[in-house]
């Protein structure tokens, strides 16, 4: 149970551990996008995590990185190829960064730091609390950007093919403060990144002054 | 593309710290130490330049011809994987005071998205083999500019009484994101 | 535990003295204040534009930038600092030039600035540009600047919509079409006429009466502020004097380059509040660097960046961005400044590149700006006149590349003759020819607006209609 639980909270990825930060500051300009990418993250933490855990004593010591880099290269395209086969404009607006996911800190961490050494169930958890962990951050991080930069909240417009549903709200009303549309730039995202981890560090520090 | 343009763009418009958010782990985890600046910056570029060719050579004369560039990403990863081994063993070998310069950041490439994501943008956007080389030149150039003087400033934040909450890297990221603003503003 | 750290340096700083240094500061801006309230205020409404109290919109703006600073600040040191002891507080912020990032971020910014957009750029000015950094002496960024900054990326639009840089009066009395028309003649050459007169001469460039930021105008007033500022020792001359003479001195080679006179390089270093900058933003104490070598260096930069940016980018505020992008090396500049302190041969190799630079830059912006392109759609490349007839050769943008044409004009009647298309691209440019759309442009040249296109080839036809359009206002402007 611990296993799942830490990676949501205690070693968050993005707000604590601040691992695979390229794709967060670069796809959270919409919720929806978020959303993706980090269940897309998650399917293949879950699968590498499970795979690794599964052959981690077939594997001799010398190949073991080029071993695991080539499970996760393997899923991400996987991700890749059905991501581009059924929705198509949201494969391009993510861009480079689903495959770039192979070399995400996190899932490269859990591979060698957790999955290589525990059970297969345990591991399994793993990827999935990390994942999720990932997912919520990236949403947190994508409504901030999207609320105040946009003034809209889109959770679900090109997946709308699929679905039959469309889910774009708009939150705010225009007026001269927002939308703050450099929220939806790179330099918003490092700032609203740097502003969120500042608020959840200051939560932590007060929950360790309490204690 | 205009070569010169190609160059500049990858220092300004499509900085990889500011713009594309490539390369950030050894940009937030290493940046408050100028020499290690270097050490970083040197490898990035030996590597990215000579991964970018190779890769290069494989998609379009191996890939493509074949009908297997989804197999992409797998294929790039796996030659940066292999290249940087033997760039550091080369570099070991031939050039040990380098070697001891660039310590342990040269393995470390292999993981950082900036390799990578160069190969894959070379790729997207069907460059030549001297765009690719220029691109790779640029975006490392970029690459340099943004962490020295990121080091610089966080030399200086070192000291300063900053809020316990955003000591370390959340200063970092907000200050970025100043540099971030500013250079959106060069552009012409 | 290490107690001992051992610091970077340079040690110089000193943030004690302030509070006699801030009240110079503000006796230094009293002037420029006033003399903002008048010409943005009280004038336009004895000419009747406004009311009364849009008549002292300048000083709401400067009180309330102040205000929101000096709340900013104290709200931030109460809840986030956790200095709650009433004494401490004060103490604090009489030392801490509070309400300064406020005050300077209202003189920088155009009087038609809604005022909530104000007040978010003081608390941004205030609480990222300096308390986040640890409040005052260890900020990286002018604050004023970063609050700057942070308004024309996000509001740019909101603030044009406004009005921009013009006043009510000057909006009437300048016949110029764009709010912010001031700074845009900024990157390009073109002749007294056309840069200068739509604003009066020279002298209302010295004075101050021309449109632009808040506080920025009056290079006089500014010069009298320096004087005073020197005076009082505040400030030493090194950054200003040598800032502007970099921008003067390099100024006055681009115009040269293009048989210009002496009235060009006046009219860069009286615009753009390039003086105001120099002396009340560049100056300050805690965002430059501390050895005269290396304020000799950042002014040299700040000079250089001034004149590429106001040539080489597409956004006019020059000075703004030169000073921001300085504060970035100034760390740099004090290591070399201090090392090069008592050496200064070691400084020799790394200003000759330094200088090489600027030259080779400089000559390159020479020789590569032209005469203004107000419309990147249409250019005129050529004009020629033989016996009465002006011959335009002209591109403009269409469907697919440029449609490049030479358009003759008679000079008697003012009509056009012949057109002739030199170079297009099309796709459908037979369907132009079928309709023989061409003699039609020439027939309906003064209807032209009521002209059809032609169902097929809309884009074309369009585009067609606007270069002659564009052509007929070039020759009316010009004959």
């Amino acid at each position: 149970m611990k296993d799942l639980v830490k990676g949501i909270i205690n070693e968050n990825p993005v707000f604590v551990l601040m691992l695979g930060i390229c794709p967060t500051l670069a796809v959270t300009t919409t919720v929806e996008n978020a959303i993706v990418m980090g269940l897309s993250l998650m399917f293949v933490l879950i699968f590498s995590n499970f795979l690794v855990s599964l052959i981690k004593n077939f594997v001799p010591e010398q190949i073991k990185i080029p071993t695991y880099i080539l499970i996760i290269a393997t899923f991400v395209t996987m991700v890749e190829l059905l991501l581009k086969a059924y929705v198509k404009d949201l494969y391009d607006t993510l861009g480079i960064y689903i495959p770039l996911i192979v070399v995400n800190c996190i899932i490269l961490g859990r591979a060698l730091g957790f999955a290589s050494k525990e059970k297969v169930f345990s591991s399994i958890l793993d990827g999935i609390g990390f994942g999720l962990g990932f997912t919520l951050s990236l949403i947190v991080l994508s409504a901030m950007r999207e609320i105040f930069g946009n003034n809209t909240i889109t959770i679900m417009d090109s997946l709308t093919k699929i679905t039959g549903y469309q889910m774009i709200y708009k939150v705010l009303p225009n007026n001269n403060i927002f939308p703050i549309n450099i929220l939806l730039k790179p330099a918003g995202a490092l700032l609203s990144l740097g502003l969120l981890t500042a608020f959840f560090n200051s939560i932590r520090l007060r929950k360790e002054d309490n204690q | 593309m205009n070569l010169f343009t190609l160059l500049i763009s990858g220092i300004i418009v499509n900085n990889f710290i500011l713009t594309k958010f490539l390369g950030l782990c050894p940009f937030l985890g290493v940046s408050d130490d100028e020499r290690g600046t270097i050490g970083i910056s040197i490898s990035l570029t030996i590597v990215m330049v000579l991964t970018n060719i190779i890769t290069y050579f494989l998609y379009n004369y191996v890939l493509i011809p074949l009908n297997i560039e989804y197999l992409r990403t797998i294929i790039f990863i796996l030659v940066i994987a292999s290249l940087v081994q033997l760039i550091e063993m080369v570099i070991n070998h031939y050039f040990p005071k380098l070697h001891q310069l660039l310590g342990i950041y040269l393995p470390l490439l292999t993981t950082n998205c900036a390799i990578l994501g160069a190969a894959l943008l070379s790729s997207n956007n069907n460059y030549s083999l001297i765009e690719t080389i220029v691109f790779s030149i640029g975006s490392s150039l970029g690459y340099f500019i943004v962490i020295y003087l990121f080091a610089n400033i966080r030399e200086r934040t070192q000291h300063s009484p900053i809020p316990v909450a955003f000591k370390g890297i959340p200063i970092a990221l907000i200050t970025a994101s100043i540099m971030s603003l500013l250079f959106m503003r060069y552009v012409g | 535990m290490n107690k001992f750290y051992h610091d970077n340096g340079p040690h110089i700083k000193s943030p004690y003295n302030t509070s006699k240094m801030m009240k110079h500061l503000i006796i230094a801006l009293f002037p420029i204040i006033i003399f903002s309230v008048y010409k943005n205020g009280i004038l336009p409404y004895s000419r009747g534009y406004g009311t009364l109290l849009s008549a002292f919109r300048p000083l709401i703006m400067i009180l309330l930038g102040m205000l929101t600073s000096l709340i900013s600040e104290t709200l931030f040191i109460y809840f986030v600092l956790k200095i709650k002891d009433k004494e401490k507080l004060i103490t604090h912020l009489k030392y801490s030039y509070a309400i300064f990032p406020g005050l300077f971020l209202a003189l920088t910014i155009p009087i038609n600035t809604p005022y909530s957009i104000l007040i978010v750029g003081a608390m941004v000015a205030t609480i990222i540009g300096k308390m986040l950094f640890g409040g005052f002496g260890f900020n990286i960024f002018n604050p004023a600047l970063v609050g700057n900054l942070f308004i024309i990326s996000a509001y740019y639009s909101n603030i044009a919509i406004q009005g921009g840089y013009l006043n009510k009066l000057e909006l009437d009395t300048i016949t110029q079409a764009t709010p912010l028309t001031n700074l845009q003649n900024l990157n390009y050459i073109d002749t007294y006429q056309n840069i200068v007169t739509p604003f009066g001469n020279l002298w209302n460039f010295l004075t101050g009466m021309i449109p632009g930021t808040i506080g920025e105008t009056s290079a006089i007033l500014c010069l009298l502020g320096l004087i005073y500022l020197l005076f009082t020792k505040v400030i030493t001359w090194h950054i200003p004097i040598i800032y502007l003479a970099t921008v003067f001195i390099l100024t006055s080679f681009i115009g040269y380059y293009h048989d210009l006179g002496i009235w060009y390089p006046l009219f860069h270093l009286l615009s753009g509040g390039l003086i105001f900058g120099a002396i009340f933003m560049a100056t300050d104490p805690v965002t430059s660097p501390t050895t005269p070598i290396g304020q000799a260096i950042y002014a040299l930069g700040l000079g250089f960046l001034t004149v590429i940016f106001r040539f080489l980018t597409s956004y006019p505020e020059g000075v703004l961005t030169a000073i921001l992008t300085m504060n970035m090396f100034v760390f740099i500049i004090d290591k070399l400044g201090v090392k090069v302190r008592f050496n200064l041969k070691k400084l020799s190799i790394p200003l000759a590149i330094l200088i090489l630079i600027i030259g080779t830059t400089t000559y390159y912006v020479a020789t590569n700006i032209n005469k203004k392109v107000t419309d990147q759609n249409f250019n005129v490349i050529d004009v020629t006149e033989i016996d009465n007839q002006v011959i335009y050769t002209v591109t403009h943008k269409a469907y697919h590349g440029l449609i490049k044409a030479k358009i003759e004009i008679d000079d008697n009647t003012g009509k056009i003759t012949t057109i002739d298309i030199l170079e297009q691209n099309e796709y459908v440019w037979n369907q132009i020819e079928e309709h023989n759309y061409i003699d039609k442009l020439i027939q309906q040249q003064h209807n032209l607006d009521d002209l059809d296109t032609i169902s097929g080839a809309t884009y074309t036809a369009n585009y067609l209609k606007q270069m002659v359009i564009k052509t007929l206002k070039e020759y009316s402007q010009n004959r």
